[in-house]
């Protein structure tokens, strides 16, 4: 079949020529999506593309709809035409744009207007007018796909069809859609379709319409959870959770819903006329654009429309009401169930609910460690931020290393099709993220697909996690520092890896000396820095002898046994989110040692007289020295990355967004490790949990750190047994405040019978005492004022906590 | 450690290992010529997107074929395949009279490159079996092969679904790689 004509390449490198440079600054300002509300507004689907392979000219990039990416167009045609497509009838590839300003869709032509005087030609409608006044401020910032403006997500099918009536026997044909959403996955069907289709009638009209079905999909009913909601909601297997959120509330919702529905109809009609024409003109005019006043909101409920039949708005109040209810409630609140049409076809769409900004892709953190879980001793050289435990460093443990220190890291599927390759590298990146949800920064460096044309764009960068098909990369040594080899399960350190550990230990652990006169009085008897005997000898021999009590070693272990009991693959995601939680607590930890300050966490400090403790907590010495041994040089190669500055701006952000006012976390792990707890500090930690956890938010905060794969509530539960009524009075207090809220009572509800029922009777008796109380204060209150009854109740203080145990006379006294 | 081994026994037992390159305009016949060799089959290829790579092992040379696909906007990546390779297979397709000065543009380029500066050239004309197929002598005409001084070269005739030539071919590389080295 004929290829297309090239799409006005002269103007293309015009776009190029603009695009901006990488500005790490402009990057680190980039916050996620998920809290800036953003995708309410955005379009879900940016571009389609269509390459083919074609049989004189080789990878072409056919058609771009709505327009041009102003990006590379052979690479990309490379890209989604990927390394032995000619063997197998189906693969997929995923690969982003906007990493670097040549992978960048071309600023001008950015997705949304950045600015009335970069409008394009055809936006005279009043329609774009009110879209550029509503967006208003979003306008000032970068846009998704345009280098630090976020990156655009491309979920890429492939098919190859073999027909004997073509030249040289068949067709290689791929078609992509351009995402801001990491949920990827989910635009899998209608891509099949599309191409389906393409093949059957090869004309860019299809990814018109594939583009219209995308964004059409109904997300408007989608809940938006917080970021700790969508946590729970991860943590949990129970398919209820939130599941009052799924409903849109008739009094106050319908409103609102209604109102978008009226504005969708008048414009939804001119997008349609708009999109007709330009379909129709596609071929000439390109830099037309077409779909661009459909916004989200009327974009959504337009494609509503076919199933709600009445057009009027006042008609359809109570059916559409019904029907949406109806829909709306879910199986499992996990996802959210909505549906795509494409021609005439529905197609059931399953938006995932707990999905983190980069959390991208489907992927199997289980595919991965059973693919590099083969023990093998690594030859030396040792670098010890890579080879934590020398020679016997878990394969899994080391590429989570290489990435945490930003090496290039490549995986090599030699053939394998080139989605296995990808979902290995998603899986990499899920490890190191705590699948999004801990660590950022990853993805930006993340090539789940790349070939021999993307070398030039991983050459621009210094670290990066890239899936390969082509041995190729095996011999060119100068592409990676850590290659994983799918096919062997064997991972291999570059030998040109430059020592540059060795340096940095060393000179680590002079600043660990210097420090340690002063770590002693900067923070008292508490810290007391361990000695480590592998930590002042040179890199190479440090690390001849592996430890058998490495905590990595251990949790790989506990991995291993928990995959061979069949746990699931949410189960495993959360051990590993666990695992580098964890290790940012250690590195805050160690910040705080070295500098006596720290930009990712609490300082640590213990619990003394009265005053709450904060930071990383240790069950014991012995078992800090092992884990600050496992994690120190790792940590110092860290710190140098960007993925540390954007934690480091993370917390900052959390310091000011946060519910619970002081490091709850540090109580809660005190609670669950410390074995010899002071009756003072017990008391300290209950009430001030009582005292501080009241709101919603802050009861969601507290419930994100107590998953049940760590046993749930019982930390706090275990209050109800102490020998101190004050701590008793206190855990009964906090659980109260928990039932006040549906998750709470869910989470109440999930304890077991023993502290359930301790629970009832404790609370049971202190209603029985304080209705004696009552009566007492009742009798009191005919002489004293009224109003001193009313003060402790509503006071968050830790000292009223205690004020059911409060005399009448002193209740009097502090008014 | 195991690769060292393996070299040391090559030694001893005269086990050669030698890396091909093979490269041609799209449609020249890599892929049939590779499958031939490996599986002694003549196999309906379609066209390459990206590469096939294959072990043969003649005359106890291992020959590790790297076959990368021939069109126009994808040769730009052949330098990739550069380093490291011993032996070049450059395909012609004997009927094709239109595009043999292409194909001669296409050799001299790569032969330019630095990373290729001391690999052995061998040039399959392929598809003799067609009507008026160049000869061998008309290929090397064409090419300017003769020209070339400094650089150990060799055409053979072929026909990849035949397979004839095709062996002769790898018997004059395995034999000269001594020389090259």
């Amino acid at each position: 079949m004929p290829s297309h004509p090239p799409e006005t390449p002269g103007a293309r490198s015009d776009f190029t020529v603009t695009s901006t440079e990488r500005d790490p600054e402009s990057e680190l300002a980039h916050l996620p999506a998920e809290d800036l509300g953003e995708d309410q507004v955005e379009d879900a689907v940016h571009f389609c593309l269509l390459a083919e392979f074609d049989i004189d000219a080789g990878a072409t990039l056919a058609h771009q709809y709505p327009y041009p990416t102003g990006t590379d167009e052979h690479r990309l045609a490379e890209l989604m035409l990927p390394d032995g497509a000619h063997l197998r009838p189906e693969d997929w590839t995923i690969f982003y744009l906007g990493q670097t300003p040549s992978s960048a869709v071309a600023p001008m032509l950015a997705h949304e207007i950045s600015s009335p005087s970069g409008r394009p030609l055809s936006a005279t409608s009043s329609s774009i007018q009110a879209s550029i006044s509503e967006s208003g401020p979003s306008d000032l910032k970068p846009k998704r796909g345009v280098a630090g403006g976020g990156l655009l997500y491309v979920l890429n099918c492939v098919r190859m069809k073999e027909d004997k009536s073509v030249r040289r026997g068949a067709m290689v044909k791929a078609l992509a859609i351009c995402t801001p959403n990491p949920y990827i996955g989910i635009y899998k069907p209608l891509l099949l379709l599309a191409l389906e289709e393409y093949f059957i009638s090869p004309s860019p009209e299809i990814l018109a319409r594939l583009y219209d079905a995308a964004n059409a999909i109904p997300r408007s009913h989608m809940p938006r959870l917080s970021r700790n909601e969508r946590i729970l909601l991860r943590n949990t297997e129970r398919r209820d959770l939130f599941e009052d959120k799924f409903v849109p509330e008739p009094t106050s919702g319908t409103r609102e819903f209604f109102e978008n529905e009226s504005e969708g109809s008048t414009s939804s009609h001119r997008d349609q006329s708009q999109q007709a024409a330009v379909r129709s003109s596609l071929g000439s005019k390109r830099t037309s654009r077409p779909a661009l006043p459909i916004r989200h909101g009327s974009a959504s409920t337009s494609s509503l429309r076919p199933i709600s039949t009445p057009t009027s708005g006042d008609g359809i109040l109570m059916p559409d009401v019904v029907d949406s209810r109806r829909k709306g409630v879910p199986r499992d609140t996990h996802f959210f169930e909505t549906e795509a049409r494409f021609q005439k076809i529905s197609v059931p769409i399953r938006i995932p609910m707990a999905v983190f900004e980069e959390d991208v892709g489907d992927y199997s953190v289980i595919e991965l460690v059973q693919a590099f879980s083969h023990a093998h001793a690594f030859p030396p050289p040792f670098h010890p931020y890579l080879h934590t435990n020398g020679p016997q460093t878990h394969p899994i443990i080391l590429i989570l290393n290489a990435l945490l220190a930003n090496k290039r890291v490549v995986f090599l599927g030699y053939g394998h099709p080139a989605n296995q390759v990808a979902r290995m590298v998603l899986a990499a990146c899920a490890l190191v993220s705590g699948s999004g949800q801990v660590l950022r920064g990853v993805t930006a460096n993340a090539f789940p697909y790349a070939n021999l044309a993307s070398l030039d764009v991983l050459e621009e960068f210094s670290g990066y996690v890239a899936g390969v098909c082509n041995p190729r990369f095996e011999d060119l040594p100068g592409t990676w520092d850590v290659l994983c080899n799918l096919e062997t399960g064997k991972v291999t350190v570059s030998k040109n890896l430059q020592n540059g550990g060795a340096a940095t230990a060393n000179h680590l652990m002079g600043s660990m000396k210097s420090a340690r006169s002063s770590d002693t009085s900067l923070t008292g008897s508490i810290v007391k820095v361990e000695d480590d005997p592998q930590a002042g000898t040179p890199a190479a021999k440090m690390k001849e002898h592996s430890r058998p009590d490495c905590v990595d070693n251990q949790f790989m272990e506990d991995i291993q046994s928990a995959m061979a009991a069949h746990f699931g693959e949410a189960h495993i995601r959360q051990r590993f989110i666990d695992y580098i939680s964890r290790f940012v607590r250690l590195a805050s930890y160690h910040e705080f040692i070295h500098t006596g300050q720290t930009r990712i966490g609490y300082r640590s400090i213990t619990y003394s007289e009265g005053q709450l403790g904060s930071g990383t907590v240790f069950a014991d010495e012995a078992s800090k020295s092992r884990e600050m041994r496992s994690n120190v040089h790792r940590i110092e190669a860290w710190k140098k990355t960007r993925s540390y500055k954007l934690c480091a701006k993370d917390w900052a952000r959390h310091m000011k967004t946060r519910a619970i006012g002081f490091d709850v976390q540090h109580q809660i792990a005190r609670l669950r490790l410390i074995k010899n707890m002071t009756d003072g500090e017990a008391e300290a930690i209950f009430s001030c949990l009582a005292a501080g956890i009241r709101s919603y938010e802050q009861v969601v905060e507290l419930l994100t750190i107590l998953p049940s794969h760590w046993g749930g509530l019982l930390p706090i539960a275990n209050g109800l047994f102490h020998r101190w009524p004050g701590v008793r009075e206190a855990a009964i207090e906090v659980l109260q405040n928990l039932q006040q809220y549906n998750i709470g009572r869910q989470a109440i509800g999930a304890l077991n019978y023993f502290h359930r029922k301790a629970f009832l009777q404790l609370l049971e008796r202190r209603e029985m005492t304080s209705a004696q109380h009552q009566l007492d204060r009742a009798k009191y209150k005919r002489d004293a004022s009224p109003i001193s009854i009313n003060v402790p109740v509503d006071l968050a203080s830790p000292d009223t906590v205690q004020g059911d145990n409060l005399t009448p006379q002193e209740a009097a006294a502090m008014t | 450690m195991g690769g060292s081994l393996s070299k040391a026994l090559g030694k001893i037992f005269g086990n050669k290992e030698m890396r091909i390159l093979m490269l041609g305009l799209d449609a020249a016949g890599k892929t049939t010529i590779l499958y031939k060799l490996k599986l002694n089959q003549s196999v309906t290829t379609i066209p390459t997107v990206g590469f096939n790579v294959e072990t043969v092992t003649y005359k106890n040379v291992k020959f590790n074929v790297w076959d990368v696909g021939g069109q126009d906007k994808i040769r730009p990546l052949w330098r990739h395949y550069y380093t490291g390779t011993q032996g070049l297979i450059f395909v012609i397709d004997s009927g094709d009279r239109d595009r043999i000065d292409e194909a001669k543009l296409e050799l001299e380029r790569i032969l330019s490159d630095r990373e290729m500066k001391d690999c052995l050239l061998m040039v399959f004309a392929n598809k003799q079996d067609l009507p008026g197929a160049m000869s061998p002598a008309e290929v090397t005409e064409k090419l300017g092969l003769h020209k070339m001084r400094d650089r150990t070269w060799y055409v053979h005739p072929s026909c990849a679904t035949s397979g004839d030539g095709l062996f002769e071919g790898l018997s004059w590389l395995s034999s000269n790689i001594k020389t090259a080295k």
